[in-house]
C-alpha cells in the first residue's frame, strides 16, 4: 500500500502541479522574457534580461505599464531550440502576450513557431535574416540590426584596405554560420576578384584551436573574418598570435563586447568589429549604465541597450494601445511610432526590423573599442 | 533493559550521530571555501572575498547530512536482512515468495483490466482538462516513454550499452522533416518511413559492433551519436546547424487541423479549445505509440528472440553454447530498439516544428539511458516511471528557477544511492530466484511476466552463485544478486 | 612539409592535453570499471581553484616558478579532495550494484559539480593567467613550439612514466591491480579496498587538476561547461588505449590528437570529430580490447 502512495505522489507532482499553476490575480501587467539564463550563452542572455529589468524599473519607477506595476516571468531556454519551444509555451500559458526575446536566433525561431503568433515579441539579440525576411511571424520584431549589415561593412573595409586572400572561419553555430554564409555571397555577388582561401566551421569549446591556426598560416590569407560570439573568437586569436600570426580579424557585433578585450588581452590589439553605433553617450544611456554599475558591479553586457530599448519601445506602444491584447493595434502603433529609447530612437518597418539602427566598424586600441575613421 | 535509556547513552547516542554530521559540514565547507567565497571580478581581474553563504551552506550540509546517513543506515539494515536470509536459504521475505509489489498487486489482481482502462481512460481526458503548457510537457513525456522502452530493448534487455541512442531519434525527426520539406510528404507516409530509417541506421550500426562488448560497444555507439549530429550539422541539405523551420504538422486524413476544425469548434459549437487542435491531436498519437510501443516490446522480451535477448544479456559466451545466434540477436537488438527512436523523432519533428542538430546532443543519449537506469533496468512500468521523473522533474523544478539543475542532478545521485535497481525492479528476476528456490509461485508470477515455466533451464538462473550471497553479507548493495546486469569483468591487467 | 610538421605540432599538443585527462580517468576505470564522468568536472574545478589561488597568492607578490608550482599544489589538493568526496558519496554507496547505477550517479554528479560552479562563480568565461614563465631558449622553434606546449608534453610524460611505475612496483599499485582483477577476491585477501578505490581517486583527481592548471594557461580561459567536452575525449581515449592501461591512455590520446589535427588541416575543420570518430570505430573493429588492452579469455 505504501508502494502504491509513493507512486501516486510521484505521478501527481510529476503531472498535475502545473495544471494549477497558471491561475493568479492580474494585479500587475506582466511581460514575459524568453532566453538564456543557464548553459554556454547564459551571459548573452543575462545581458538582455538585465536591459529589460533596468527599462521595467524604470517604467515602475514612473507608475508601471496601464497603471499597473510591471512584472518579469522569466523562462530560460539555454539557446536550445526545443528548449526554447517549451520555454514558449510556458510563457504563453501563463496568458502572457508580450515577451521579450530569444536570445539566440535559431532558440528564436522554434520559439516564434511555438507562439504561433499569439504574443508580440521584441528580440533584442536574434540577428539572422530570415526571422523577419520569410514574413512567417507578423508580431515579431526585433531592435538588433540584421545579419545582412555586418557582412556588407566588413566587405567595404576588406576593399579598402585592398586585401586579396580571405579566410572566413565560423562557429557552426545558427548566428554564426549564417554570418559566414552571407559574407560569402556578398564577396561573390560584389567582389569576385577577391580568393576566399579558407572557409570553415571551428568546434565550439575546444581544447585547442591550434590546428585552426594551422590551416590559417597554410591558407596565407590577410585577413580573418570570424563567425561567432567572442568567447571562441578570443582563444582562437589568442593561439595565431602566440604562433606569430598576424592576420587581420573582423568580427560581428558578437565581437563587439568590452569582454572580448579583457579576455583576449594583448591579443584583441588591431582586432576589428563590426557594432551598433556608440549610443553611450547620451544621459540617459549614462544613467542606464551608471545604474547599471550599481546593480551589478559591472559594465553591461553587450545586448543590454537593444534590449532595454526593446522594452521601452514596447510599453510606448502598450500604454497607447491601452491594453495588451490588441496585437494587431501594438504592432501598428510600433511601426508608426517613434520612441526615444536609451538605445536611440525605435521605430520598426513593416518586416519588423528596426529602423537606423546602425552598424559601424570598431577597432581595438589601448584596451577599447575605437571608431575606424 | 531500563539501563538503555539513561540520559547519558541518549546524548551519547545522538552525539554518535551528530558528529558525523558536525564532521561532514565542516568538510563541505572546507570544500567549498574557496569557490564560494571569492569572487573574481574580470574586467580588472581583482578578487573580493564574502563569507556570507557560507552559514547557508552549513546549515544545508548539517541537516542533508542527518537525513543522508538516516536513509543510508536504514538501506544497508534492508540490505543485510536480506542477504542473512539469502545465506540461510531463504527467499527474500522469509518464506513468503517475493515482497508483493503495487505492481504486483496492480497487475496480478482481477481487477487489472480495469485498472488499465481506468488509466486509459484518464490518459484520453487529461488534454482537454490542462492547458498548453501542459499537454506540450504531456507529449514530451510520452515521446521519451517510447524512447526509453526502445533504448530498454537494447540496454536493459539485451545488456548492450548504447550511448548514441539519440542518433535514431534524430534520424526520425530529419527524416521527416527532410521529407516534408524538400518534397511535401505528409506526416502519416513519413512516420513509417522514419521508423524504417532509424531500423536499418539500427543495422548499420549492429555490423561493426558484432565483436564489441561493454564499454567497447559504448564508445562506439557514443562515437556513432556524435558523427550523426556532426554530418547533420555539415551538410548543406540539412540546413546545417541553422535547421529545419515549419515543419507541418500531422493532418487528420488531408485535413488541416488548425483551419477548419478549429473554425468549426469555434463558430459553430462555441467551444474554444484555447490551445492548437494539432497539439492534441498529436498527444493522441503518440499515445497511441506508446500503446503499440509497450504491446510490441512486451511480446518481443517475452518471445523466443527476447529470451535470446537476456540469455545475451547474462553471458555471450554461454548464450552462444546453448546455440543462440548471437549475431543475428545483437543486430535485431539494435534494429528494433533504435525503430521506436525513429518513430519518436517523427512525432518531435512535427511537435515542436523546428529541429536541428543541437537537440540531438550527446546529453540526450544520457537523458534516455538515465530514464532506463532510473527506472528499473528492463522493466517496463519501471522505464515509463523513469520518463515521467526525467521529463516532469526539470519541469517542476523550474520553479527553483537558477538552481534547477543543481538539484535535477542532486536528486540523480540520491535516486540511484537509494534506489541503485531502479524504481522499479524487473520481476523477469523474481521468477528465475522464485524457481531456484524451489518455491512454487508459478502460477502467480506467469500471470505477471506471461512466461512460460520452461525457462526455467535457461542459462540467466547460472549466474546466482552462493558467492555472491556471501560479498552480500560483507554489506554490499544489493544490485549484483537481484541479477540486473552481468557484474563488471575484471578489467585487464595495469600496464603489465 | 612545414604545414604538416606544423599539424603534427598541434596534434602533439592536442593529444598530449587528452592524455592529461585520460591518465586519470583510466585509473579509475580499470579499477572500478566506471565511466566516471565527473572526471571532467574535477578537472575544471581544479582549473578555476587555480584561477582563484593565483588572483590571491600574486596579489601577495608570488611570481615566476614558485608562483606556478603553488598555484598547482592548491589546485592539485582541492580536486583531491572534491574527488574523494564525489567517490564517498555518489560512488561508494553503490558499490557492487549493477554497473549502470554508478554510471548515471556519476552523470548526476557532474550535472550537480557544474551548476555548482556556475552559481558559485560565473556562467561566464574567465581569464585565465598565463602561469608559465618564459623560457628563452624556445625562441628559434617559437613558430611551432611554444613554452606551454613544452610543459604539456614533459608533464604527461613525467606523470605516464610515475605511474607505470607506482602500479609496478608500490604495494598500493599491487594492491590496485589486485582490485582490478577481481573485487571480492582482492578483499578476501586482505586488501582494505576503500582505501584503494579512493587512493585512486585521489590520484586521478590531482592528474586532473593539474590538467587543468596546464590547459588553462595553453587555453588562457576556462569554463563551468569546459570539462564536459575534455572528458568525453578522455574517455574516448582512454577506451582506444585499452582499459586499464597507463601508456594506453597516452597512445590513444595521442592517436586521437593526430586523426583530429590531420582531418582538420587536410579535409576539413568541419569534419575533424567525424574522421576522428571514424578512425576510432574501425581501430576497434580491429583490435576490440583497445590498442594496448589485453584479450581476456571468457570464461562461463
Amino acid at each position: 500500500m505504501k508502494t502504491v502512495v509513493k507512486f501516486l505522489a510521484i505521478f501527481a507532482l510529476a503531472f498535475f502541479l502545473p495544471f494549477g499553476a497558471s491561475a493568479q490575480a492580474q494585479e500587475t501587467t506582466r511581460i514575459g522574457y524568453g532566453g538564456a539564463l543557464l548553459g554556454d550563452l547564459a551571459s548573452y542572455g543575462l545581458s538582455n534580461l538585465y536591459g529589460l529589468e533596468f527599462a521595467v524599473a524604470q517604467a515602475n519607477a514612473k507608475g508601471g505599464l496601464l497603471g499597473k506595476p510591471i512584472e518579469i516571468v522569466q523562462e530560460d531556454d539555454s539557446c536550445i531550440p526545443d528548449n526554447a519551444a517549451k520555454a514558449a509555451l510556458k510563457l504563453a500559458s501563463e496568458n502572457l502576450t508580450l515577451i521579450l526575446g530569444h536570445t539566440c536566433s535559431g532558440a528564436t525561431r522554434s520559439a516564434l513557431s511555438a507562439y504561433n503568433n499569439k504574443v508580440i515579441m521584441i528580440s533584442s539579440s536574434a540577428t539572422e535574416i530570415s526571422l523577419t525576411d520569410d514574413g512567417a511571424s507578423p508580431y515579431f520584431f526585433r531592435t538588433t540590426p540584421r545579419d545582412d549589415e555586418q557582412p556588407r561593412l566588413q566587405l567595404n573595409y576588406i576593399k579598402q584596405k585592398g586585401f586579396k586572400k580571405i579566410a572566413i572561419l565560423h562557429d557552426k553555430g545558427d548566428y554564426g554560420s549564417a554570418l559566414a554564409l552571407s559574407l560569402q555571397a556578398n564577396i561573390k555577388e560584389q567582389a569576385p576578384e577577391l580568393e576566399i582561401v579558407l572557409f570553415e566551421g571551428v568546434t565550439t569549446g575546444e581544447v585547442s584551436y591550434e590546428d585552426v591556426v594551422s590551416m590559417l598560416r597554410n591558407s596565407q590569407a590577410e585577413v580573418m573574418v570570424w563567425g561567432g560570439y567572442h568567447s571562441d573568437a578570443s582563444k582562437l586569436v589568442i593561439q595565431m598570435r602566440d604562433k606569430g600570426l598576424e592576420t587581420v580579424v573582423i568580427g560581428p557585433d558578437g565581437l563587439y563586447d568590452q569582454q572580448f578585450i579583457t579576455m583576449a588581452g594583448a591579443a584583441a590589439e588591431g582586432a576589428l568589429a563590426t557594432g551598433q553605433a556608440d549610443i553611450s553617450g547620451t544621459d540617459a544611456a549614462k544613467a542606464a549604465i551608471a545604474d547599471h554599475h550599481t546593480r551589478h558591479q559591472e559594465e553591461p553586457g553587450t545586448y543590454f541597450f537593444y534590449a532595454a530599448g526593446a522594452a521601452q519601445a514596447l510599453f510606448a506602444a502598450v500604454e497607447k494601445v491601452g491594453n495588451t491584447t490588441d496585437l494587431d493595434a501594438i504592432k501598428k502603433r510600433l511601426q508608426e511610432d517613434t520612441v526615444e529609447t536609451v538605445m536611440g530612437p525605435v521605430r520598426f518597418d513593416a518586416k519588423g526590423d528596426v529602423i537606423g539602427a546602425k552598424f559601424i566598424l570598431y577597432e581595438v586600441k589601448d584596451g577599447k573599442f575605437v571608431p575606424v575613421n | 533493559m531500563s539501563s538503555n535509556f539513561t540520559a547519558s547513552n541518549i546524548g551519547r547516542l545522538v552525539w554518535s550521530e551528530i558528529k558525523p554530521a558536525l564532521l561532514a559540514t565542516f568538510w563541505i565547507c572546507l570544500l567549498a571555501f574557496p569557490l564560494m567565497t571569492l569572487s573574481i571580478n574580470p574586467t580588472n581581474q581583482t578578487y573580493s572575498f564574502s563569507m556570507a553563504r557560507i552559514p547557508y551552506l552549513a546549515g544545508g550540509t548539517f541537516a542533508l547530512s542527518i537525513i543522508w546517513r538516516f536513509f543510508l543506515k536504514r538501506r544497508s539494515f534492508q540490505v543485510i536482512t536480506k542477504a542473512v536470509h539469502q545465506s540461510e536459504g531463504l527467499p527474500e521475505d522469509l518464506t513468503k515468495g517475493p515482497k508483493p509489489t503495487w505492481l504486483t498487486v496492480v497487475m496480478g489482481s482481477k481487477y487489472r483490466r480495469q485498472g488499465l482502462i481506468v488509466l486509459l481512460a484518464l490518459m484520453v481526458v487529461l488534454p482537454f482538462i490542462s492547458n498548453p503548457y501542459s499537454v506540450n510537457v504531456l507529449i514530451t513525456c510520452l515521446i521519451y516513454v517510447t524512447l526509453g522502452l526502445g533504448l530498454n530493448v537494447v540496454v536493459g534487455v539485451s545488456g548492450l550499452l548504447n550511448l548514441g541512442y539519440i542518433a535514431f531519434y534524430a534520424i526520425g525527426a530529419y527524416t521527416y522533416a527532410l521529407l516534408n520539406h524538400y518534397f511535401g510528404l505528409s506526416f502519416w507516409i513519413c512516420l513509417p518511413l522514419g521508423g524504417l530509417t532509424a531500423t536499418l541506421m539500427g543495422l548499420l550500426l549492429g555490423f561493426p559492433v558484432i565483436r564489441l562488448s561493454g564499454d567497447y560497444l559504448a564508445i562506439v555507439t557514443l562515437s556513432f551519436g556524435e558523427i550523426t549530429r556532426l554530418v547533420l550539422n555539415n551538410l548543406n541539405i540539412t540546413n546545417g546547424p541553422r535547421g529545419i523551420s515549419y515543419i507541418k504538422p500531422p493532418g487528420f486524413f488531408g485535413l488541416d487541423l488548425n483551419g477548419a476544425p478549429k473554425d468549426f469548434l469555434v463558430n459553430y459549437l462555441g467551444v474554444d479549445p484555447g490551445m492548437d487542435v494539432f497539439k492534441v491531436f498529436i498527444y493522441f498519437i503518440i499515445l497511441a505509440l506508446v500503446i503499440l510501443t509497450i504491446v510490441c516490446v512486451f511480446r518481443l522480451e517475452n518471445s523466443r528472440l527476447g529470451r535470446a535477448w537476456l540469455a545475451m544479456r547474462e553471458d555471450e559466451v554461454a548464450c552462444q553454447a546453448m546455440g543462440i545466434n548471437r549475431t543475428r540477436a545483437k543486430l535485431t537488438a539494435f534494429a528494433l530498439g533504435s525503430t521506436w527512436a525513429g518513430l519518436a523523432g517523427v512525432v518531435f519533428a512535427s511537435q515542436i516544428t523546428f529541429i536541428n542538430p543541437a537537440s540531438f546532443s550527446f546529453l540526450g543519449s544520457i537523458l534516455i539511458l538515465s530514464i532506463v537506469v532510473l527506472g528499473g533496468m528492463g522493466s517496463i512500468p519501471g522505464v515509463i516511471l523513469g520518463a515521467i521523473v526525467i521529463t516532469a522533474l526539470p519541469e517542476q523544478l523550474r520553479f527553483f528557477s537558477q538552481y534547477r539543475m543543481l538539484l535535477f542532478g542532486a536528486l540523480m545521485v540520491l535516486m540511484m544511492v537509494f534506489r541503485p535497481e531502479g524504481l522499479i525492479k524487473s520481476t523477469r528476476v523474481v521468477h528465475m530466484h522464485t524457481l531456484k528456490n524451489g518455491n512454487g509461485n508459478k502460477t502467480k508470477l506467469e500471470a505477471l511476466t506471461g512466461a512460460p515455466p520452461e525457462r526455467a533451464s535457461s542459462p540467466p538462473a547460472a549466474s546466482q552463485s552462493p558467492g555472491q550471497a556471501n560479498s552480500q553479507a560483507n554489506g554490499q548493495a544489493n544490485g549484483l544478486a537481484n541479477g540486473l546486469a552481468k557484474p563488471p569483468q575484471g578489467p585487464t591487467g595495469e600496464s603489465s | 612539409m612545414t604545414y604538416f610538421l606544423d599539424l603534427f605540432m598541434s596534434g602533439l599538443t592536442r593529444g598530449s592535453i587528452y592524455a592529461l585527462i585520460a591518465l586519470g580517468y583510466t585509473m579509475v576505470y580499470g579499477i572500478i570499471a566506471l565511466i566516471n564522468f565527473a572526471h571532467g568536472e574535477i578537472y575544471m574545478i581544479g582549473a578555476f581553484t587555480a584561477l582563484l589561488a593565483s588572483l590571491v597568492l600574486s596579489s601577495l607578490g608570488l611570481t615566476g616558478w614558485g608562483l606556478l608550482f603553488s598555484v598547482a599544489a592548491i589546485a592539485a589538493i582541492y580536486s583531491a579532495m572534491y574527488g574523494w568526496t564525489v567517490e564517498r558519496i555518489a560512488y561508494r554507496p553503490l558499490r557492487g550494484a549493477s554497473r549502470l547505477a554508478p554510471l548515471i550517479s556519476a552523470i548526476g554528479m557532474s550535472f550537480f559539480l557544474q551548476n555548482y560552479v556556475q552559481l558559485a562563480q560565473t556562467p561566464n568565461f574567465m581569464l585565465f593567467p598565463d602561469l608559465i614563465p618564459q623560457m628563452p631558449f624556445l625562441k628559434p622553434v617559437a613558430g611551432y613550439l611554444n613554452r606551454t606546449q613544452v610543459m604539456i608534453l614533459l608533464f604527461t610524460i613525467v606523470s605516464m612514466v610515475a605511474l607505470t611505475f607506482y602500479i609496478k612496483y608500490t604495494k598500493m599499485g599491487m594492491a590496485m591491480r589486485a582490485v582490478a582483477q577481481d573485487i571480492t577476491m582482492a578483499r578476501l585477501s586482505g586488501v582494505n579496498i576503500d582505501r584503494v578505490i579512493s587512493t585512486t581517486f585521489i590520484i586521478g583527481s590531482v592528474l586532473a587538476a593539474l590538467g587543468g592548471v596546464l590547459i588553462g594557461c595553453s587555453m588562457r580561459q576556462i569554463y563551468f561547461h569546459m570539462g564536459f567536452l575534455a572528458g568525453m575525449k578522455a574517455f574516448t581515449a582512454a577506451v582506444l588505449g585499452g582499459i586499464g592501461s597507463i601508456p594506453g591512455a597516452v597512445i590513444g590520446a595521442l592517436i586521437l590528437g593526430f586523426a583530429e589535427s590531420f582531418a582538420a588541416g587536410y579535409i576539413s575543420s568541419s569534419y575533424r570529430d567525424v574522421v576522428a570518430f571514424i578512425i576510432l570505430i574501425i581501430i576497434l573493429i580491429f583490435r576490440p580490447e583497445g590498442i594496448m588492452g589485453q584479450a581476456q579469455t571468457q570464461k562461463v
